[in-house]
């Protein structure tokens, strides 16, 4: 079993990387081989560039860790996203990984009538940790776009039998001992994933 | 209370461009080039300003952000492959992925003059583009958790002086489908966006769905719906800039004796 293990948070957040050793720990005695990609701390640059677009699909970018998230996500079985929510959504970084890394005949192909299909059945699981500045009340009222995105538009892209986990962490009503139980929760979580 | 009464009685202080026509209008084109769908809305909507005597300011966040800039989009030293596993080993890095301070601040001020606010992208993967995300993260940079407020972004920027925001965006995939993805893209301007301006802004948005599969005929009849949509002036929304019930009153009186 292959994991991936794409990590968002800056590298001056210790929660993200409590959040992050937490993930890998958990995956590795769940018995995944896991890669990771941190993605402030590679400089994984977020904006698709120009030349990148107009060649839109599996070969388009020239950029290393572009190519090499693409190997990853086309074996892994396990996709896991560490990230704090910011503007109700994934970090502008995350996102960017997204569009750069999920493209055609990576992620989804059209079909004749250009309808889009999922391409990466090889997903079997996703795991969500996502951190909210807010508590549940404005987090509920803002919406949470991140959840919709790894929810609905990524699984169009994995086949609707992935199955998905979420573990969401609330800092404005966070304690230092609820975080480390979160921290704990996550592990022993990402431990079972299959 | 005493916080929000104070936004309130600023409605409309931001300053007057002495070249100002009817209304001023900044307008922000997030696409990697000028000759694709997203392209062609922006000269249609920039066609219709004109035509309606009203000024613009396009800010073209790809050229200004990414081609004409230092700070570039492909990555400067990326590890190799090999290296990736990037973890604790991987040394100090960035403290954040942001755009350079000179270019926002000039935003900043660009956009304090605006009575309407128009975003011009496509959609991808149900929401706006990473380059706009990051240009609303480094504007309105997070509050702290501690904080704890409703207020949904940083304490950063009010633009009080916007009174309509309009979004016009393109879709690859149909109206369905991306109304069951949750539309975290409509979502992220009529919840957050307008928060960030005052609390009578209105929020619009005109689309174009299914473009990977829509003909000539579709993608002309939206961009007409372009045009029309830049030449409606946003509602006035005062008699006095002292309160929003003033501002409201105003907004009636004005729709009554029409301008």
């Amino acid at each position: 079993m292959h994991a991936l293990l794409v990590h968002a948070f800056a590298p001056t957040d210790p929660l993200g990387d409590a959040l992050r050793e937490a993930a890998h720990r958990g995956l590795d005695a769940g018995g995944h081989a896991v890669d990771v990609l941190d993605l402030e701390r590679a400089g994984f640059a977020p904006v698709m560039p120009p030349a990148e677009w107009s060649r839109y699909g599996r070969d388009a970018s020239d950029d290393p860790l572009v190519q090499w998230s693409i190997e990853r996500v086309e074996r892994a079985t396990t996709l896991a996203f560490v990230y704090p929510t910011r503007w109700g959504g994934v970090p502008a970084v995350l996102k960017g990984w997204f569009e750069r890394v999920l493209v055609p005949d990576v992620a989804f192909r059209f079909d004749d009538t250009g309808r889009v299909r999922a391409a990466l059945r090889n997903v079997r699981r996703i795991e969500a940790v996502a951190t909210y500045d807010h508590g549940r009340l404005a987090s509920a009222l803002t919406g949470d776009n991140g959840r919709w995105l790894v929810s609905r538009a990524l699984r169009n892209a994995t086949g609707w039998r992935t199955r998905l986990s979420w573990h969401g962490l609330h800092l404005a009503t966070a304690t230092p001992a609820s975080s480390a139980r979160f921290v704990e929760h996550v592990e022993r979580a990402l431990g079972r994933a299959r | 209370m005493s916080a929000t009464s104070m936004r309130l009685r600023d409605l409309g202080s931001a300053p007057v461009p002495a070249d100002r026509r009817r209304w001023h209008a900044v307008v922000i084109f997030v696409h990697p080039t000028h000759d694709s769908l997203a392209g062609a809305a922006l000269a249609r909507y920039l066609r219709g300003l004109d035509g309606a005597g009203a000024s613009a300011d396009v800010i073209d966040l790809y050229r200004e952000a990414v081609v004409d800039a230092a700070w570039s989009a492909s990555p400067a030293p990326s590890p190799a492959p090999s290296a990736v596993p990037a973890g604790a080993s991987a040394g100090p890095g960035r403290a954040e992925v942001q755009l350079p301070v000179a270019l926002v601040s000039d935003h900043r001020r660009r956009l304090a003059l605006a009575d309407e606010l128009v975003l011009v992208h496509p959609t991808w993967w149900s929401g706006q583009p990473a380059l706009l995300k990051l240009w609303f993260e480094t504007l309105w940079p997070p509050l702290p958790p501690s904080a704890g407020a409703l207020q949904p972004t940083g304490p950063g920027l009010r633009l009080t002086g916007v009174r309509r925001i309009t979004v016009v965006t393109t879709y690859g995939s149909s109206r369905a489908v991306n109304t069951f993805q949750g539309d975290g893209g409509a979502r992220t301007v009529r919840r957050l966006l307008r928060w960030c301006c005052s609390p009578v802004t209105t929020v619009r948005r005109v689309t174009c769905y299914r473009i990977d599969r829509s003909d000539a005929a579709s993608r002309q009849a939206f961009l007409d719906r372009v045009e029309r949509a830049a030449e409606r002036p946003p509602r006035p929304w005062r008699l006095g800039r002292s309160s929003w019930l003033a501002g409201r009153a105003g907004a009636a009186s004005a729709s009554v004796t029409a301008r």
